[in-house]
This record gives structure tokens, sequence and C-alpha cells, in this order.
């Protein structure tokens, strides 16, 4: 096997079919890192599990003949990187910690912008880990219950009812804190 | 109702700022170059030589310790002289009982026994050793007479005396020699037989 051209061609050990790595790079770089990302939450991070995912895809591309929808199984691949990264993390930067509301801003300036943003990541890390992992992969791409359920092993109902829940957290803790905004 | 549309409308648009994260330009180039930088993964088969190697040693360690410890005999066929001789010591390793470790002696009482065990062995191995031959009907077998005994026969038809004396010579000669031998002395040679025949 070798690079001809542009093109990554990684031939079957049988030589009866040809996978256009290339082409699946092309074609799911971006919902790989975005996976990466809804876990990771740091851009260098989650191009470097990226990077990672696409490495073991190389790495055992003669397997993937098996593999029904390689898109779930590059999802799955970069959603168990990044969470492996997590759990290799010793601690989290300070930095990284969501900035605190600005006191006496309006509702609407209050979570305007990046302000927007920062809410929401302290209210979804606030969730349980399960539903934070449903929020975190849902947001990541357009994939189905049922594919999330995929690559979280659970079943698709488990899935409909976490997001269900977490939204309805979610939900209620906003208008919380929108509350406690009001009154102070 | 306004309130909790609104609240939705808040939800649902900070789920999506929660979620954009776009990733920088050129990303899947530098997947692409990340990816010919790897090395040729070995194929699947290769992993496996090593550990086959390693079996096969093993294997072949284990069957040389397993092996009974045998003589190798010569081969019959190789040697068509040999094969009798390889048959005997066969059959000698076969007929002999086991040594007995527990007696580094062996007492006199029964060293007749094992005199006899090797006696049997031994005539066991000269009947089995040797091939065996045809009986004679004459022993000796009839042979062609050399030459001093054609001379004997003649002197016996021609001179029958003359034989007798010569006979009679070589008898007291032998006794003369077997005199001094047993005594150091040499007898007196007797004197010719004058006697003539009548």
């Amino acid at each position: 096997m070798s690079w001809a051209g542009q093109a990554v061609i990684a031939q079957l050990a049988d030589g009866a079919e040809l996978v256009d790595v290339e082409a699946l790079v092309r074609q799911h770089a971006r919902l790989v890192y975005r996976v990466a990302w809804s876990v990771l939450r740091d851009h260098h991070d989650a191009e470097d599990a990226a990077q990672e995912t696409f490495v073991r895809l190389w790495r055992s591309r003669d397997q993937l003949p098996q593999i029904a929808d390689p898109r779930l199984w590059l999802a799955r691949v970069a959603w168990r990187v990044a969470v492996d990264r997590v759990r290799r993390r010793r601690e989290q930067p300070l930095d990284d910690l969501p900035e605190p509301l600005a006191p006496g801003d309006p509702l609407d300036e209050q979570v305007a912008g990046d302000q927007l943003r920062v809410v929401m990541e302290e209210l979804i890390a606030a969730l349980p880990k399960d539903m934070q992992d449903v929020i975190n992969l849902s947001a990541a791409g357009d994939m189905s219950a049922a594919e999330l359920g995929e690559i979280l092993g659970v079943a698709e109902g488990t899935v409909r009812t976490r997001l269900h829940r977490a939204r309805q957290l979610l939900r209620e803790r906003l208008a919380a804190r929108l509350e406690r905004k009001r009154i102070t | 109702m306004s309130d909790n549309r609104k609240l939705d409308d808040l939800l649902d648009r900070g789920l999506r700022e929660y979620s954009q994260a776009e990733p920088r330009p050129g990303l899947e180039d530098r997947i692409l170059a990340n990816l010919r930088t790897q090395p040729e993964p070995r194929p699947r088969w290769r992993i496996w030589i090593p550990a086959l190697a390693a079996a096969a040693a093993i294997i072949v360690i284990v069957a040389l310790a397993l092996r009974p410890h045998e003589q190798t005999a010569p081969s019959a066929t190789a040697k068509g002289e040999n094969g009798p001789r390889a048959t005997s010591r066969a059959t000698v390793a076969t007929a002999m009982p086991p040594r007995e470790k527990t007696a580094p002696h062996v007492s006199t009482k029964h060293a007749p026994v094992v005199a006899h065990q090797r006696r049997a062995r031994t005539v066991q191995v000269a009947s089995t050793g040797q091939p065996s031959l045809p009986r004679q009907q004459t022993f000796p077998a009839p042979a062609p007479l050399t030459e001093q005994e054609k001379l004997v026969m003649a002197l016996l038809r021609h001179a029958p005396d003359q034989a007798r004396q010569v006979a009679q010579f070589q008898e007291t000669e032998r006794a003369r020699t077997d005199s001094f031998l047993r005594t150091g002395e040499l007898p007196d040679a007797p004197g010719p037989d004058t006697r003539s025949p009548q």
C-alpha cells in the first residue's frame, strides 16, 4: 500500500474492495471534531482527539468493510477518545471555567452573546453525568436518538428519556436563574 | 405563556450556542497530513509469526524431552551383513533381566545363578547370532589329497615295509622329543632297523 497522489486508498487484504479513507476524512472530520469538542470543550484537545480518531481508522482500515456505518463508527470512536482524554485530565485549568454573569443586566442583555453560552455550560455541567452525555452528544451533530444510543451504549428509549429529562432540568434551572436575577 | 415560550426559545438558543463549535479551517488537510506520517501497519498475519515460531520451538523441545530413549539399531537394509548381528543385540536386550539397582554387589549365594544366566545368554547369543549350517553326511568333508598325502599313499602301495619303518621312526622321534621336553635329556637314538624282511 502506498499513498499514490492525493487519494488515500486502503486496499484490503483480499484486494476485493477499496476503501477511500480520504473520502471518510473529508466527509466526517467535522462531525468527529464536534463530538470530541462536546466532551472536551477545548479546540486544541478536540482537534487532537479528531486526529487520533482518524489514526485509529487508518490502522484498522482492513476492518472497515465490516463496519456497517462508518459515520457512526467514527462518532463512537471520537466519543471514546474524548472521554479517555477527559479522564486523563488531572484538573481543569482555571481559565476554562465559565465566567459568572454580570449582575443587574436585563434578561435579554444578560443572556446575549457569549454569556448565554456560559450560562448553558454552567447549567449543563450541573446535570447528572448520563444527562450531560446525552446533551453533549446530541448537540454535536445531527444524530438520531438511535445513533446516540449506539454511541453511548444505551437503548434508544433511554436516550429519549434522558434528553427529555435533561431539557426539563435545564429549563427549570434557567428559569430559576433568570428569576433570581430579576429579584436582585 | 409568553414567558414560557420565551424561556423555551432562550433554551433552544442556548443549546445552539453551547454546541456551536467549528474547527479551524483546514482540519481535513491536517488530518490527512498526519495520516501520511503514520507508519504502514503490518499485516495481521505477520503479528502471529513470532507467536507461531515460539509455539513451534516449544513443541519441538517438548517432543524431544518426551521421546523414549532407544538404542538406535543399525539398519539391516543399509548393511546386509550386519543384519543378524543387530537382531542378536535386540534379542539380548530383550532377554536380559532388569538390573537390580538396590543390590550393588552379588553375593556368592547368587553367583551360580548369575553365571548360569550369563551362560544362557551366551548360548542364546551363539544360537541366535550365527546362522545354522546344513548338517553334512560325512565329517570331515571329503577333500582332494595334498601332494604329501599323495606321496605317502604311493609309498604305501609300492614299498609298504619302508613305509612301516618310516612310521616307526617317526614314532620313536616323537617319543624322544617328548622325553627331552619333560626331562631335558635327549635319549639315545635307536639304531636303524637292520632287520630285513623275511
